[in-house]
């Protein structure tokens, strides 16, 4: 009894030990590191400078009540420091919307007309910490340093109006157990937004040397079953079965975590709206604006009509294609001349983005280069145009 | 819209129903309304293709829905009421254990917020997948907003054909099978409004576990591993994607190769036509689904001819086949008939597939990638951990239990092809970006899920089918 008892409380410690050592190892630290930081650097909120946005002192920090211009809030201090003396970044946000994306912005002395940014994982109950050592970029002086914030814009329009939140503070660290399992958490915890290529594959491993969470987990289970099956005497199948149930269910908590986290941004854009108010609040708002623009500029016109369309973002061009239906839409890529070719009549939607088609509208002459036709735009706005050609220019 | 869902559900389980027999357990309830709904779906789809010269897409619910309902009323009733219970001799012969009871109970509550979670994603966000609004929902919106069924054409065809009402977009030779379905709905909400045919991505994601659960049960399975496996297969996180991120065909095509092996299966084991039946219909749905449903579809075939043959001659027959492709690849290749690619052509140096491009034949060190989407990526939970280790655990099971080895052969025929394709020919780039690896393998995944639960059990299992093999 007492022996059993014994064998226990061992094999249990051993357990504990086990997955303290995994856990660090996970999180990159030796045990020649201290518990926390030695020298950290305290970024407080009273000393940050608003560049964009409008904010106000308050008392848990600054409260950044509204984006600036193009939808960007920026915070950045002043600052003279060596990038090499600090390892890890650890920021604090209350109340950031899951609409917002944040980014970590600093300026080098040796570069000082750029500045560099990188994205950051959104805060675990207010705590994000992030590897700077991780970033190519930060090496020398650093002068300027801060975050900015913007509407994530993969899921939320521009427009999309933003609550009040509170920059909390942050702190340059070097590294240590504390800061290496933050790290962890915020890259294990972290909510991390839907992204168009969440479909392909669920790549959602932040900067860092840290190990992802699933083989972290999987070498957890062998190693508990070894000690289970070794130290506590527990008989293989029971000790198998419950070592792999348990590690699933704790990856299916993780998952879980992440999935109410994503629906929580769904919710809070999307509850409660109408479809068509739904349809209106996409990231690319614009577009669908531009596609009815366009769909009432061609009322009238045969149904099955052909719609060219020229776009030199494949995003643009996907997604004008589909809100455009049920025009008759095809992408078209020009040939040397095509343009040239094309029947007199034709309609032509241009997205353009890099400045390649001009038109004048004095002549009517829409220029592709060394191509040109005459025709007549029907509609315009931003970079996307609707054109008739009238005929081929002389 | 209820006549939108309840039709095809009542026609696809009455159809299930008159297959399988009257249902006498929860499991055979489960598999009938899981795989009935899927059958319905597909059926449903298959009749507005055939009907396209009667129904409009606006209004074909009001003008098939009756019809459709009132057929799978009457095939319900005939099934439910007319025929002699079937016995199901294999069916789940050990009940919980108490001390599982607790266990089953979280699994279950489990699922159930798995399921409020994709329910209400797919129900809030709009499309928003990339293939989604490129590639998939493209025909359906044109046809029910011209409420007349265009045809799709290539880009250079449809340019040279202006006025000639044919319309294009990005993959006009893709299967429309799903397009149809998204018509059905959209014509039941009276919009082109996504949630009205997205939520049909979780709720096929609820029927194939329905199904799954229902049919490993009736095969033998006991209800602890039957849960876990379905629980397993709810629970992984990119089979939640898809169905939370409505839109991508893959999911469909995964649901209908587990269950065509399920149902083949009882059949290999049962001897019941009726499951070969339905089967059948799974089956050769796939490549209508998606064109990589061919290759499914195929080495399905493959398997059951391999099980046709007595089992002394199996292996002969497989190095025979090796033998006739390494005979046909050194005198410069064969062609291959495959339903819904065409004539394949194979030959040292390229795979020719209709309507695509050539896939050249090279070595690409692509192993890495695939290995991250596998073990490292939150893809799978313990998955592709799991398998080998119950593989190896389980080999006497694996290699020498009738049926289960034929279907554990087919897996590896799976996987082979999905690592032939990755690292041998130009699909390599798909792999090394993450854009295909891994939506190719949930296709296969869910077989996979089902297939291991099979041997964890297979212990169970395995009287009762030496006693259906004599």
């Amino acid at each position: 009894m007492r022996g059993t008892l014994i064998r226990g409380l061992a094999g249990a410690l051993a357990l504990g030990l086990f997955w303290l050592l995994l856990l660090a190892a996970a999180a990159g630290v030796g045990p020649g590191q201290p518990w926390s930081p030695v020298q950290p650097l305290q970024l407080e909120p009273g000393k940050v400078h608003t560049v964009f946005g409008s904010a106000e002192a308050a008392a848990d920090g600054l409260r950044v009540d509204a984006l600036g211009a193009r939808a960007l809030g920026l915070q950045t201090w002043r600052v003279s420091l060596q990038a090499e003396d600090y390892d890890l970044l650890h920021y604090r946000f209350e109340g950031l919307p899951r609409s917002l994306a944040i980014d970590l912005v600093f300026r080098r002395a040796a570069q000082p007309e750029n500045v560099v940014t990188t994205t950051l994982p959104a805060p675990v109950l207010g705590n994000g910490t992030v590897d700077l050592q991780a970033l190519p970029q930060w090496r020398g002086r650093i002068t300027e340093l801060g975050f900015s914030e913007y509407p994530d814009p993969q899921l939320v329009p521009a427009t999309a109006p933003v609550e009040p939140f509170v920059l909390a503070g942050a702190d340059l660290e070097q590294r240590s157990w504390l800061g290496a399992l933050r790290l962890l958490a915020s890259d294990w915890l972290g909510y991390r937004p839907w992204r168009q290529s969440s479909i392909n594959a669920l790549d959602e491993q932040g900067p860092g040397g840290h190990w992802p969470l699933v083989p972290v987990l999987a070498l957890g289970a062998l190693g508990s079953l070894v000690l289970l099956v070794w130290l506590l005497r527990v008989p293989p199948r029971p000790a198998l079965m419950g070592v792999v149930l348990g590690i699933w269910l704790l990856l299916d908590a993780h998952w879980l975590l992440r999935l109410s986290q994503r629906h929580g941004q769904a919710r809070a854009a999307y509850a409660g709206k109408s479809w068509p108010e739904r349809r209106q609040f996409q990231s690319d708002h614009a577009l669908v604006e531009a596609a009815a623009r366009i769909k009432h500029a061609l009322v009238g016109e045969p149904r099955d009509r052909h719609v060219l369309l020229w776009a030199d973002d494949g995003f643009v061009r996907g997604r004008l294609g589909y809100h455009l239906r049920p025009l008759n839409v095809g992408n078209w890529t020009p040939a040397r001349g095509g343009l040239r070719r094309l029947a007199s009549g034709s309609l032509l939607v241009v997205a353009d983005r890099g400045g390649r088609w001009r038109f004048d509208p004095a002549s009517d002459i829409l220029d592709l280069g060394a191509d040109a036709v005459r025709a007549r735009r029907l509609w315009h706005g931003g970079s996307i145009s609707l054109y008739r050609v009238e005929r081929p220019s002389p | 819209m209820l006549l939108a869902w309840l039709a095809p559900w009542l026609l696809g389980s009455g159809l299930w129903l008159l297959a399988d027999g009257r249902p006498r357990s929860p499991a055979a309830w489960a598999a009938a309304l899981g795989g009935g709904w899927i059958v319905g779906m597909l059926l449903t789809s298959w009749l507005l293709a055939a009907l396209a010269g009667v129904v409009s897409p606006r209004g074909c619910v009001l003008q098939l829905g009756p019809w459709v309902a009132a057929a799978g009323a009457l095939l319900c009733a005939l099934a439910l009421w007319r025929r002699a219970p079937v016995a199901t001799g294999l069916q789940g012969r050990s009940r919980l254990a108490p001390w599982s009871r607790p266990l089953v109970a979280l699994l279950a509550l489990l699922l159930l917020y798995h399921a409020w979670l994709v329910f209400g994603e797919a129900s809030l966000r709009p499309l928003f997948a990339w293939d989604a609004w490129l590639v998939w929902s493209v025909k359906p919106k044109v046809w029910y907003l011209l409420d007349h069924w265009v045809p799709f054409v290539d880009t250079a065809r449809w340019l040279a054909d202006a006025g000639g009402g044919a319309y294009t977009d990005v993959a006009p030779f893709y299967p429309a099978l799903l397009g149809r379905l998204q018509v059905w709905f959209a014509s039941a909400a009276g919009c082109w409004c996504g949630p009205s045919f997205m939520v049909l991505w979780p709720s096929l994601w609820a029927a194939m576990l329905l199904a799954g659960y229902g049919q490993l049960r009736l095969l033998g399975v006991a209800a602890l591993p039957a849960w876990v496996a379905t629980y397993a297969l709810g629970s992984l996180p990119l089979l939640n994607t898809h169905a939370a991120l409505p839109g991508y065909a893959d999911v469909w095509l995964g649901a209908c190769f587990a269950l065509t092996l399920l149902c083949w299966l009882h059949w290999q084991l049962r001897r019941d036509w009726r499951q070969l039946a339905l089967a059948l219909a799974l089956g050769f749905s796939m490549p209508w689904i998606k064109l990589e449903g061919a290759v499914w579809l195929c080495l399905w075939l493959a398997v059951l001819g391999l099980g046709l043959v007595p089992a002394r001659w199996r292996l002969r027959c497989v190095l025979g086949l090796l033998v006739l492709l390494a005979v046909g690849l050194a005198a410069g290749g064969f062609a291959l008939p495959l339903p819904g690619l065409g004539l394949v052509h194979v030959s040292l140096d390229q795979v020719v597939v209709p309507e695509m491009s050539p896939f050249a034949l090279d070595w690409h060190p692509v192993l890495p990638p695939l290995a991250r989407v596998l073990w490292v990526l939150p893809n799978w939970h313990l998955l592709f951990y799991l398998a080998p280790l119950l593989v190896a655990w389980r080999w006497r099971a694996a290699w020498a239990l009738p049926g289960v080895n034929l279907l554990g052969l087919c897996l590896l025929g799976g996987a082979l092809f999905l690592l032939f394709l990755f690292t041998c020919t130009g699909a390599a780039v798909w792999a090394a970006n993450y854009t295909s690896s891994a939506r190719l393998l949930l296709q296969w995944a869910p077989a996979l899920v089902f297939y291991l639960a099979l041997l964890w059990s297979a212990r169970t299992t395995q009287p009762s089918q030496s006693r259906s093999m004599s």
